[in-house]
């Protein structure tokens, strides 16, 4: 899938290939290759039964696949002796000791690996957005309170990897704003490799650096936000129907797709600045012009939605 | 990675559950209640010694026997936790700490035999106060109700007291480890807490003497031959040891499959 030097591997948080699972005669996961490193943010897209959840608890040790080879933070995935590697894990349906608090269920989940103190648990709870002081048990906890504390949980350690199987599950819009944040910063400042799942497509595209496609347990596509390719595509809204054909004529860039009577998709072959100039010059009406954000929902809609 | 911070991070998880101080209230009220009744009858039955059925040691050290029907309840107080692990993916939060699933698992049987006994322990020494100013305390009188550790009974009963606790939590880590075997064999919470205990009840409307768990529960009242104390460890630990044996062992194929 990456083309991935042999000196780069050693640095792989993940490094998988060839993975395949099969349940009885149903084929669950098939070829399935993936990277992540240090300080990248991974996402794994597709529809419910694509074999995101298996893929997962694959890399986390809680399975074994059939068939393939590699190596999730140095540990051989096909190995049955030897410990577990630990890494962050942020489960789908978050489950704590409901008569404690979440600051005390944190502190004996911390006490188990026994790497952390008390301490961290006050930190990590304040920068997931939950009171460290609040004494409520958790059974008083509404769901967006248990995905917060759920994340405290899987990051709270440093883990090296953290694996977020839909961290936004149950979220209102400003705990999805903030995951979204602590995402970026937990790989851009804390260096962690972050492979998450979630249905959010705009969600992934804005906080993943690659989407890796996943649909029948195969992975189809990776698609790459930041990309040059990916970032190159804008949608220009024109005043005037007239202003349609002038744009299409202008050479610093490509009509790629009409979505509206006054809107379409270009890729710009230019600077946008130096694109603005030539459309101006062009005499089209610009009424806006912004990078296209629904790249990845576009590609998954090629990738699943037609199979 | 220690066990020591999985084991308590089970121990909390049990001994904070509501029904586990339910469990620990009934066996207080329930026992205290019995204990009245117990002296009661022996005041009523004339041909009875009342020297020696009025002894306090006596009536705590058959009230602490009675417990061991209490077997069939651990299941439902602490088992489940297993199936509960699987079923959200606890699971694997807590192998990847813990850094294997033997430690996993061994936090899980040790706190399900060490939450029991110090559970025991508590009512048992409540019941100690309560047996104490019900009758004079005077443990040189045994009476005819004691045949396992008889010798103890009249010289040491707090020992004897000692020694069932801890062989009944042997009994309810061996019936909760049995929940763990249905939750292991895709059981869910429920059916594996219901599960074991009318597997055990099966087993004892069923089993002859010698393997009856009803039967090994009730030690100090069971006058057969082979109720003896080692033969008693011997079961519960041998059960245990299957039990937890065939779970684990459930617990890798399914990591195969």
């Amino acid at each position: 899938m990456n083309a991935v030097q042999p000196d780069e591997r050693a640095g792989l948080l993940v490094d998988v290939r060839g993975i395949g699972k099969v349940y009885g005669s149903k084929t669950v996961l098939d070829d399935v290759a993936m990277t992540v490193y240090p300080g990248e943010v991974v996402g794994l897209v597709g529809p419910n039964g694509a074999g995101k959840t298996t893929l997962i608890r694959i890399l986390s040790g809680m399975s074994r696949p059939t068939r393939g080879e590699g190596r999730v933070l140095g540990r051989d995935i096909t190995s049955t002796t030897g410990d577990v590697p630990f890494l962050g894990l942020m489960v789908e349906r978050p489950m704590f000791i409901e008569t404690l608090s979440g600051r005390r269920n944190l502190e004996l989940l911390f006490g188990i690996r026994g790497v952390v103190g008390g301490a961290t648990a006050v930190d990590v709870l304040a920068r997931v957005g939950l009171d460290p002081a609040d004494r409520k048990p958790v059974r008083a906890y509404s769901l967006g309170m248990r995905q917060r504390l759920s994340l405290a949980q899987a990051i709270g350690e440093l883990p090296s990897l953290v694996v977020l199987d839909e961290p936004t599950n149950g979220l209102d819009p400003r705990g999805i704003i903030d995951m979204r944040g602590l995402v970026r910063e937990l790989a851009d400042r804390d260096g962690m490799g972050v492979l998450l799942t979630s249905h959010l497509l705009g969600e992934v595209e804005a906080v993943c650096d690659r989407v890796i496609l996943i649909h029948g347990g195969r992975a189809q596509r990776v698609y790459s936000p930041k990309d040059a390719d990916a970032r190159a595509v804008m949608v220009l809204e024109v005043a005037a129907p007239d202003d349609v054909e002038r744009v299409a004529a202008v050479r610093t860039l490509e009509v790629i797709g009409i979505d509206a009577p006054l809107r379409m998709r270009i890729r710009v072959k230019k600077a946008v600045p130096e694109v603005v100039r030539a459309l101006v010059g062009a005499g089209v009406g610009i009424e806006a012009i912004h990078r296209d954000e629904s790249g990845l929902e576009r590609a998954y809609m090629e990738t699943v939605g037609a199979r | 990675m220690g066990v020591g911070g999985s084991l308590r991070h089970e121990l909390a998880r049990l001994m904070t559950r509501r029904r586990f101080m339910l469990a620990g209230a009934v066996m207080l009220v329930a026992g205290v209640a019995s204990m009245i009744v117990t002296r009661g009858s022996f005041i009523s039955l004339p041909d009875i010694d009342r020297s020696i059925e009025y002894t306090g040691s006596m009536l705590w050290l058959t009230q602490i026997d009675q417990t061991g029907f209490f077997f069939l309840a651990w299941p439902l107080v602490i088992g489940g936790t297993l199936a509960e692990d699987l079923e959200s993916g606890l699971a694997a939060l807590l192998i990847t700490r813990s850094g294997s699933r033997r430690r996993w698992f061994g936090a899980k049987i040790g706190a399900a035999y060490i939450s029991s006994t110090l559970l025991l322990l508590l009512v048992a020494v409540f019941w100690l106060i309560v047996a104490a100013v019900l009758a004079p305390w005077d443990p040189t009188h045994a009476g005819g109700v004691v045949a396992w550790g008889s010798q103890l009974a009249t010289s040491a009963p707090l020992v004897l007291g000692l020694v069932v606790v801890l062989i009944l939590g042997l009994a309810a880590a061996a019936t909760s480890a049995a929940s763990m075997l249905f939750s292991a064999l895709g059981a869910g919470r429920t059916v594996s807490q219901v599960g074991a205990t009318v597997l055990y009840l099966l087993f004892m409307v069923s089993l002859p003497g010698p393997v009856n768990p009803g039967d090994r529960a009730s030690m100090l009242s069971c006058f057969a031959g082979w109720a003896t104390p080692i033969a008693t460890v011997t079961y519960w630990a041998g059960v245990l040891g299957l039990t937890t044996t065939l779970t684990y062992a459930l617990l890798r194929v399914r990591e195969n499959r």
